[in-house]
């Protein structure tokens, strides 16, 4: 039995908590990558809370809105899939929707943000930080946290948008991006503010119980490496600066161009979507970082068959051997919609591999 | 001096010089250069550059979109003149994100690069009900091309297909399409004509779909 599997043992029973507490808060002194090398095998996350959510019967606004009800599918999802590391389902448009953005949130599908109010100087110097004690979506996924971490020892990972990502909801996507080139010192403003948005929200996600923050920045992926630098990593560097716990960057499609970048902002794990070639990039990311990916969520985990996902899941697997810093997971979220039988493929074919 | 003019165009849109575009492109009118070779020779040129930059990662999406800012400028100098003499485009290509979906960027990418090729792009925005799809295609369209970036919104491109099909359209228009939720088996598995998985496949399958060299 690998130490990975004690501790997820330990860490889903309640009797056990008297010592799987003092493991969790032990592990909290000890980095991702160390972690991910002393683990006795490969770790597998999922990123299935979509799909957790589906499996509850419960539908997807109920469950981003209620702290409550997203635990409990969170819990069953845990136990389903007998998972070793917890996280949320990550949801992009809670800070944008405490900023004052309107929210859409379908029955059944990841909400949006249906329109972006903000746009002039005088916006944005308007705008107030939002209080995550006060924000009821905000105070909803610190509630799943809390109890996540008060129900498992576990590694709760949890987390919220990067500050490029969280501008560009404030603006519009699009003129964020020709921002960066025409407006550069609004974007700079903007930015100040989206950091100390995030920075707030994520501490609070820190004090709810998580041990791993998640930075979802999937808006980056458009800039070039030096813009990048410019308007999403040296804010995500501050951000990440200021969270006491280890921090997972990711960015979703093809942010290879990127990695240089985001290896510079301090983040001790990198999750990166299915066009990163892992094993190519692997070999110019230091070893204390840890790679996270990447098996394909639409392709693979959605369209393809068990048989198909084992296939793929054992080849990520072989071709990310020689590296020690590798966790293995989808590329990105699954589908809601993504079989059950394909999930339960992944992770046991990740379970099995020696 | 025509010359000159034309190539500080062309040189305006690759660089993105936005707020001059229109009265360089009047300067140009004026010194006699017809509004179909500051269409072709200028805008279409300086795109086709800006594509290229781009596949070669040289240029990122802001910087092609300041480009296709600038060119746009230009263009609404052009638009009334081209209208009034004529001037056929390659072909016409409706662009949009099917309905929920509200990610703009990927489809507003391919659009550029597909106008640097030469063609005439409709963009139907994002959020686009599956009948305004139907709308472009009756309207004469050659080409429809439709982006989901969420895969519970895909099943809206079938639902466009089927559209097109129950109005008899479907013969007479090329359906491709694109998006981090769609692969090229999808597409066989709705009748789509093809599948792009970036800007510069979608343009040589447009090229293809059409028969242009």
């Amino acid at each position: 039995m690998a130490l990975i599997d004690i501790i997820g043992w330990v860490g889903k029973r309640r009797w056990a908590r008297p010592v799987g507490v003092p493991m969790m808060l032990a592990a909290r002194r000890i980095p991702l990558a160390t972690m991910v090398r002393l683990a006795g095998r490969r770790i597998c996350i999922p990123s299935a809370g979509y799909s957790a959510i589906a499996l509850s019967g419960t539908s997807v606004r109920d469950n981003l809105c209620d702290g409550a009800l997203m635990f409990e599918t969170l819990a069953g999802a845990i136990e389903r899939f007998g998972l070793e590391v917890d996280g949320t389902a990550s949801d992009l448009t809670i800070e944008p929707g405490a900023c004052g953005c309107p929210v859409t949130m379908p029955d059944n599908d990841t909400p949006y943000v249906s329109e972006h109010p903000f746009s002039t100087l005088e916006d944005i110097r308007a705008l107030q930080v939002p209080d995550p004690l006060a924000d009821p979506r905000m105070r909803a996924m610190t509630e799943t946290v809390r109890l996540l971490s008060k129900r498992f020892a576990l590694l709760t990972v949890a987390g919220g948008s990067g500050p490029f990502t969280l501008a560009a909801e404030l603006i519009g996507a699009s003129e964020a991006a020709m921002n960066t080139v025409m407006e550069p010192a609004l974007m700079h403003e903007l930015l100040e503010y989206c950091t100390r948005v995030c920075s707030a929200y994520l501490a609070a996600i820190v004090r709810a119980g998580a041990e791993v923050i998640l930075i979802g920045e999937p808006t980056a992926a458009i800039l070039s490496p030096a813009s990048y630098k410019e308007f999403s990593g040296a804010y995500t560097k501050r951000l990440i600066d200021s969270i006491p716990r280890p921090v997972i960057l990711h960015i979703c499609g093809d942010a290879g161009h990127l990695l240089e970048g985001m290896c510079a902002t301090g983040a001790q794990g990198l999750s990166l979507d299915a066009p990163v070639d892992l094993p190519s990039v692997a070999q110019s990311v230091p070893r204390d970082v840890v790679l996270i990916g990447n098996l394909d969520t639409v392709s693979v985990l959605l369209e393809g068959t068990p048989e198909r996902v084992r296939e793929s899941t054992t080849a990520m697997l072989e071709s990310m051997r020689p590296y020690k810093n590798y966790v293995a997971s989808s590329g990105c979220d699954l589908s809601y919609n993504t079989p059950v039988e394909n999930i339960v493929a992944m992770i046991e074919t990740v379970r099995g591999f020696r | 001096m025509e010359d000159d003019l034309l190539t500080g165009i062309k040189a305006g849109v690759v660089a993105g010089r936005l707020g001059g575009m229109g009265d360089m492109t009047r300067a140009a009118l004026d010194t006699g250069v017809p509004a179909a070779d500051i269409m072709s020779l200028g805008l279409i040129e300086a795109m086709s550059i800006v594509g290229e930059k781009f596949e070669k990662k040289e240029y990122f999406v802001p910087e092609v979109l300041v480009s296709a800012r600038a060119m746009h400028e230009s263009m609404d100098v052009l638009r009334p003149l081209l209208e009034a003499s004529g001037v056929e485009p390659l072909a016409r290509v409706t662009m949009g994100t099917v309905k929920g979906d509200l990610h703009d960027i990927g489809k507003d990418i391919v659009s550029i690069v597909l106008t640097g090729a030469g063609f005439e792009v409709q963009s139907l925005g994002a959020d686009v009900p599956s009948e305004k799809f139907v709308e472009a295609a009756a309207g004469g369209a050659g080409v429809v091309g439709m982006s989901s970036l969420l895969t519970t919104t895909r099943p809206r491109m079938a639902e466009v297909i089927r559209l097109l099909e129950e109005r008899g359209l479907r013969d007479g228009v090329k359906v491709i399409i694109g998006g981090a939720a769609v692969t090229e088996g999808f597409a066989n598995e709705i009748g789509a004509d093809g599948y792009g998985a970036d800007a510069a496949q979608a343009v040589r399958l447009v090229k293809s779909l059409l028969g242009i060299q």
